[in-house]
């Protein structure tokens, strides 16, 4: 059953709550007040109408544009890596074939046990400076980072007791952090990369085989005794007259350049 | 720890396979071995090294 308002509060009140909902001082004469209540309740519809598709619109349209990249990033990364199960990287990111805007692997890289599996992977790169995702060297890792030159981060090396470092390192003269996993067995050179930190120096050699002999590791001087500062974490320039290798294997001979 | 032999300035030690200006040898190596080559001479089989490689990998 209808109800009639007789009393003003009651429109006092309505017009109060409409006023406040559309945030606007607009007064309502009690005898045109129905038709301007319409009018009202009609134009509020309408601007919200309007904000809400134009909102939606926005949104709708950034959601498929990051659909669309993620799409396009997943369909050629997939395939470049033949969904993780890729083990042929020869040259893969050498020379200017990628830079850090374009390279960004899905999975991590597992280079296979053949001559040239991991070979030269990033060869001469000129634009990339951080792996970003773990490199497995299950056979060579020769030339793999060789002249390049702007890597300065290699995430995580894997490597077995068969991996060769021929010219693994040469002139990666930026690099500044690595870090190892599994056993190194073969002759490592790292001498151009004097900007290596302590960790990456403790790196290396606490992944040095023990059982190995005859073998090689060869760094820069000045980056081990910047990183073996005579007051650690002084960081006032001050290095070392003697660096400090905790446990350095007896099987193995340092070379520093 | 290990004494180092040691090269003299401007030079580099070497046996013909490990190249260093101070090298800590594993036991059982003979410092005997080694003997100096210029800095100059050390930079060119470097090269000759790395030419190599890629004359391999191009053939």
């Amino acid at each position: 059953m209808a109800i009639v308002l007789t009393d003003d509060k009651y429109y006092k009140e309505i017009a109060q709550l409409i006023r406040t909902e559309l945030k606007c001082e607009t007064k309502y004469k009690p005898s045109k007040f129905v038709p301007n209540l319409l009018v009202a309740l009609l134009d509020a519809r309408v601007a919200g109408m309007a904000e809400g598709y134009e909102e939606g619109k926005s949104y709708g349209v950034a959601l498929g544009v990051a659909n669309g990249k993620q799409e396009a990033y997943d369909t050629f990364w997939d395939n470049f890596q033949n969904y993780g199960n890729r083990n042929h990287y020869y040259y893969a990111f050498s020379y200017y074939n990628f830079d850090d805007n374009t390279y960004n692997p899905k999975y991590p890289i597992k280079t296979g046990t053949t001559n040239t599996g991991g070979q030269n992977l990033f060869y001469s790169s000129h634009g990339i400076t951080d792996t970003k995702v773990d490199i497995e060297f299950e056979g060579t890792a020769n030339g793999a980072f060789n002249s390049a030159r702007k890597m300065k981060t290699i995430k995580k090396m894997i490597v077995n007791e068969n991996t060769t470092f021929t010219n693994t390192f040469t002139y990666a003269e930026s690099l500044e952090s690595i870090t190892f996993e599994g056993k190194i067995a073969k002759d490592i050179d790292l001498h151009w990369s004097t900007k290596l930190t302590r960790a990456s120096v403790e790196s290396i050699i606490s992944h040095l085989s023990s059982t190995t002999s005859g073998k090689t590791l060869a760094l820069s001087e000045a980056a081990v005794k910047k990183a073996y500062e005579t007051s650690e974490g002084a960081n006032d320039g001050t290095t070392s007259p003697e660096w400090i290798f905790l446990d350095f294997p007896e099987n193995w001979t340092l070379s520093l350049m | 720890m290990r004494e180092p032999i040691k090269a003299s300035e401007g030079h580099i030690l070497t046996n013909g396979e490990i190249y260093g200006r101070k090298i800590y040898l594993a036991e059982g190596m003979d410092a005997s071995s080694f003997y100096e080559i210029t800095e100059e001479e050390y930079e060119a089989r470097v090269q000759e090294t790395e030419e190599a490689e890629q004359n391999a990998d191009n053939g």
